[in-house]
């Protein structure tokens, strides 16, 4: 299937960018997918976020 | 570091029409909230009793993150259903391996200087918690499966991607992962970036650009 947006992208960004087609896909509704994950309290995503990019 | 001007717009989740060129960029911390939802038994455990100071914090922490990550799941089926093609730099893939890799060992030693001194004392203690972020990295990999291929990764290779992020990273000061992020979006002239972490928002309005962001 060709895609515009791809078409596009591949203008701007020449050889950087690709399409991703991932390898696990899911049959789940996308509730259910992120339903399933879990965050302990003691930090934030805000917090989970900052501390990656500290690394 | 001081923003003084604000060019771009800030777009809320819902009462704005989404990019006419169907592509959106995705900074993690839009990733992180979708991905980590709070656990609803321990809000429900600490509402029902009485509470000491940490666990108020805690309990703050949980509902805080809970409506972050119910807006961003909100959003990100509007961007399924719309049909939305969404762009990143790849750095995206390790940063969200590292948030929930840091999650599962943060729920057993509490506080991150104390994982971070454990997981480098002995690496080994990893080992026990590796079904789980497998689950949740598959996860991840399911949520893009949604998109059906409209999902296109940046390396940060080229040239001008490398000379924006340079600028940014000496204009603003950001984390080298924040100034590859922006500067991925600004070398290629989009406007449009899903943001749900405030010291990055505040960069991508002074570069003016649309930003996505909680309401």
């Amino acid at each position: 299937m060709k895609n515009e947006s791809l078409k596009e992208l591949k203008k701007i960004y020449n050889g950087s960018v690709f399409q991703f087609v991932s390898s696990k896909s899911s049959s789940k509704s996308v509730d259910k997918i992120c339903n399933a994950t879990s965050l302990s309290g003691q930090l934030t995503s805000e917090k989970i976020i900052r501390e990656v990019r500290k690394q | 570091m001081k923003l003084e001007s604000n060019k771009g717009q800030l777009k809320h989740l819902k009462g704005h029409t989404l990019p006419k060129d169907k592509i959106i960029f995705w900074d993690t911390s839009f990733v992180i909230d979708v991905l980590l939802s709070p656990t609803i038994d321990r809000i429900e455990e600490l509402k029902a009793k009485d509470i000491n100071d940490d666990e108020k914090k805690e309990l703050h922490n949980l509902q805080f993150t809970m409506h972050r990550h119910n807006v961003a799941v909100d959003f990100l089926k509007e961007l399924i259903k719309e049909n939305i093609n969404v762009a990143f730099s790849s750095i995206l893939f390790h940063e969200v391996y590292f948030a929930l890799k840091y999650n599962e060992l943060d729920k057993v030693y509490k506080d991150r200087e104390i994982t971070r001194k454990k997981l480098y004392e002995n690496p080994k203690i990893l080992a026990n918690h590796i079904d789980n972020i497998m689950t949740n990295w598959n996860l991840f990999m399911g949520l893009l499966s949604k998109f059906k291929g409209r999902v296109f990764p940046i390396t940060p290779s080229e040239p001008n991607i490398i000379k924006e992020t340079l600028r940014i990273c000496s204009t603003y000061g950001l984390h080298p992962s924040d100034s590859i992020h922006m500067g991925t979006i600004l070398a290629g002239g989009k406007k449009d970036v899903v943001v749900f972490d405030n010291v990055f928002k505040d960069v991508a309005l002074a570069e003016g650009l649309n930003v996505w962001y909680k309401v």
